[in-house]
């Protein structure tokens, strides 16, 4: 059977300045799996992100989602398209209850605008309900479902923030989730947790890309790994081909091939 | 649900505030004080929508008030117009200029974003002084005419007060349901982080602009009901002096907070009154205040005084919960 490209990334290159971030990268996720970009520090991972994402801009190549151009789109029509991330460096909305940090999560699927906001009208209330429902249900999935809704979103310990950033992509009803060191900074047991919530996000039928630096984890759920160092593809496939890849090795190694 | 009758409860017991204020007022004078004090609060509002809860910087907010007052002054005073056509031509006015505005300067962020609605505020009263076949230039536009319905013209204090409390209230019902909606999470998360509420499918552009055209359009009402109040504008009126103290409003009475921007107006419009004598010494007396809020009261008076009042009684002191 062959399975359908979710994301579809085709020689896409970035630079900065004089510094070739991501050079002339390509792979494609499938749909329904757990794919994985690994690779040191400065490979270009979370670079190749925000060039999915639109947060920045690709100077060549080309990407797609689900069969449509996403190429140079801002974030906002990359979201439209079904993709939704979280952030390494966690970016909460700190003015606002985690509730609300979901509900925005869910913006795109809702349609009220300054007028019927205003007024309140029917619809709009009704609207908010659900809204609200839905947030409560991915605050649930990612385990946060216990805590009060009106919580600040700051006075969250960090372990549960990135739970929180899991809640606001899922509540986009993404097609994609695009994971960005999920698990940096959380304990031996948060991980083990974190990697059966990346399982049961696939369970819903949302496809998976992760970036981390935990191999136990990425090695354990991935279907499928890329390997990038600076900027470029060395290695793309199962998990254990890639382990015993030389290519790979050396580069952790911080040897020349 | 309990939140949201909370709100329209304290809304209720505002406009009761407001409806029996006037009765224990002294004077015709604290009247007259009550009305300037609660246009400045619907101008407040309005740029606490914009800065407290989009977080955009605006340095030249008393231009859209300017905008608004000139266009109810020229309209009614010099064109013979009815005052009410004024009044909304101000506030459309008011929120025609933000729009176009704000579509290039919203693309800049923090400082240049201040230094943007600076150079903006500065340009508007030029044109003020400048266009005098217009605005009659440094003389400024006088008999200015009264609003009225039927044959009800509010020109006493009392009256114009009821006018100018019902259009504050209103304005607070509007911007906390604005707050409190998918349009204001939208807004409240590109303060938070922009980034994070682009990737979540929010249209960043649109909702800076949307606010920004919001608070042009109430200061541009507001500076209406000021033309037809006084009955006189003058281009001083709208000054860098005036956008300072409407961001002194919003920042003393407490970023992100609609109960602050009025407390904040109250007390901002009153200290000024004070200050009155010290004529230009009193731009560095609000200086001094800021930057003395800023550094012991971060969250404003307004929250600052509740948690401090919380902390006294004790145990429920756990304010601050994110909530308007």
């Amino acid at each position: 059977m062959p399975a359908e490209v979710l994301l579809q990334l085709t020689d896409v290159t970035k630079r900065f300045g004089g510094l070739v971030a991501v050079d002339g990268l390509t792979f494609g996720v499938e749909r329904g799996q757990i794919k994985a970009v690994i690779g040191p520090n400065g490979a270009g991972k979370t670079t190749a992100f925000n060039l999915i994402t639109g947060v920045y801009a690709l100077d060549e190549g080309e990407i797609e989602v689900a069969g449509k151009r996403a190429t140079r789109l801002p974030s906002h029509e990359v979201a439209g398209l079904g993709v939704a991330r979280t952030f390494q460096n966690v970016q909460l909305f700190g003015n606002m209850s985690i509730l609300e940090n979901v509900m925005v999560g869910a913006h795109a699927r809702a349609r009220a605008g300054l007028l019927s906001a205003s007024l309140r009208l029917p619809a709009m209330r009704l609207e908010e309900v659900a809204l609200a429902e839905r947030a409560r249900e991915c605050l649930r999935l990612v385990g946060l479902g216990k805590l009060p809704p009106e919580t600040a979103a700051p006075s969250l310990a960090f372990g549960q923030q990135r739970l929180l950033e899991v809640a606001r992509a899922l509540a986009a009803e993404p097609l994609l989730v695009l994971l960005d060191e999920p698990a940096a900074g959380l304990s031996t047991a948060e991980t083990a947790r974190l990697g059966e919530l990346v399982e049961s996000i696939r369970e819903l039928g949302i496809t998976v890309l992760l970036v981390d630096h935990d191999m136990d984890l990425v090695m354990q759920i991935s279907d499928e790994v890329v390997v990038l160092d600076h900027g470029v593809k060395i290695a793309e496939g199962a998990p254990r081909e890639v382990q015993r890849d030389p290519g790979v090795i050396a580069a952790y190694l911080g040897e020349e091939p | 649900m309990r939140a949201k009758s909370k709100r329209y409860c304290r809304l209720a017991a505002v406009a009761a505030a407001a409806a029996t204020l006037p009765l224990v007022l002294p004077s015709e004078y604290a009247v007259h004080l009550a009305v300037v004090i609660g246009i400045n609060a619907i101008v407040a509002l309005g740029l606490n929508l914009l800065m407290g809860y989009a977080g955009q910087v605006s340095l030249g907010q008393a231009a859209f008030v300017g905008i608004g007052a000139y266009a109810s002054a020229i309209l009614s005073a010099k064109a013979g117009l009815s005052p009410w056509i004024g009044v909304a031509a101000g506030a459309a006015l008011g929120g025609a200029t933000a729009a176009a505005v704000g579509i290039p300067l919203l693309k800049l962020r923090g400082h240049y974003l201040a230094m943007g609605t600076l150079g903006f505020g500065m340009i508007v009263q030029i044109v003020m002084v400048q266009w005098e076949d217009l605005t009659e230039g440094t003389i400024g536009v006088m008999s200015i005419p009264p609003l009225s319905v039927g044959g009800l013209e509010f020109d006493s204090e009392l009256r114009m007060y009821y006018l100018v409390a019902a259009s504050a209230v209103l304005s607070i019902a509007l911007a906390s349901n604005i707050i409190d909606s998918r349009v204001g999470r939208a807004m409240r998360a590109v303060h938070g982080s922009e980034v994070a509420a682009a990737t979540s499918g929010v249209d960043t552009a649109r909702y800076k602009l949307q606010v920004f055209i919001m608070s042009g359009a109430m200061a541009g009402f507001a500076g209406s009901l000021h033309a037809h109040h006084a009955a006189y504008v003058h281009p001083d009126s709208f000054g860098f002096h005036y956008s300072i103290q409407l961001v002194v409003m919003v920042v003393l009475g407490g970023m992100a907070s609609i109960w602050g921007a009025i407390f904040g107006a109250g007390a901002v419009t009153l200290i000024g009154e004070q200050l009155r004598s010290f004529q230009e010494f009193s731009t560095i007396i609000f200086g001094s205040v800021l930057v003395a809020i800023m550094v012991f009261m971060p969250a404003g008076l307004w929250r600052g005084s509740a948690d401090l009042i919380g902390r006294l009684v004790g145990s429920r002191g756990g304010g601050g919960k994110g909530r308007a």
